[in-house]
């Protein structure tokens, strides 16, 4: 799985949960654009989100 | 909290509501996801004009997106309605690049402290958001394009939400209040 379909898996799975569509049709847009060591950082941070929203659903 | 000689601490996060406490994590998310967009932003806009004024813009911008979320936070509310909190990521990505926009539009027209009156002019105008991102795009294409994507990605959102502009714009004066324009370093 590269990066742009792993970051669409996992913003689909935070939208589930609340997250904003918006802000992560706004970072589709540009995903391609970012440095590969930006979409690791910004699937870094969405995992450990996403970690801590399931912890407590 | 006191029981006979035993004394137990309460965690505070522990006894808020599974809503609340998933509202927190997706705040405290989109802020960190706010501040990597921001260094984005500051890194593209840098390469794009030595002007000493256009960096000296370039370096406020970070923390203006600030700004907007945390007054947005603050007011919590948006045309009568609640605010969600992660609806604020857009606005705080739009703020940054529409003032970075902005300013690589003016900063070869005046000097560095009209350069700074010219933005907040403009930017407190919600009809000039799109127009300022659309010359700053054009402007920036064939340099770059990664950018220029960005920005417009930024105006396609503004373009959706036809309120969004004059929410900015509305937030843009107190904003720039709490801005010390003095002590921002420029990146020499």
């Amino acid at each position: 799985m590269n990066n742009k379909q792993q970051f669409a898996e996992l913003a689909q799975k935070l939208v589930k949960l609340g997250e904003n569509q918006n802000e992560f049709d706004f970072w589709l847009k540009i995903f391609d654009d970012l440095a590969e060591e930006k979409q690791r950082e910004l699937i870094k941070m969405m995992l450990a989100e996403l970690e801590q929203l399931e912890k407590i659903k | 909290m006191r029981e006979g000689n035993r004394e137990y601490y309460i965690n505070p996060e522990l006894m808020q509501m599974p809503e609340t406490r998933m509202e927190r994590i997706m705040d405290a998310a989109s802020s960190a996801r706010l501040s990597l967009l921001g260094g984005q932003v500051v890194a593209y806009a840098r390469e794009l004009s030595n002007s000493q004024a256009f960096q000296k813009a370039v370096n406020l911008a970070p923390g203006f997106g600030d700004i907007i979320m945390a007054g947005k936070a603050i007011l919590g509310r948006e045309g009568g309605k609640d605010l969600r909190p992660r609806t604020r990521f857009v606005y705080g990505a739009a703020a940054v690049t529409e003032f970075v926009s902005a300013a690589l539009v003016y900063s070869g027209q005046y000097s560095e402290a009209a350069l700074m009156h010219a933005i907040s002019e403009t930017l407190s105008k919600s009809d000039a958001a799109l127009a300022i991102m659309k010359s700053a795009g054009s402007k920036i294409a064939e340099k770059n394009p990664k950018f220029a994507h960005m920005i417009e990605a930024a105006s396609s959102f503004l373009s959706k939400k036809k309120e969004a502009p004059e929410k900015l714009a509305e937030s843009m004066p107190s904003a720039f209040a709490k801005l010390d324009l003095e002590s921002v370093p420029t990146n020499e």
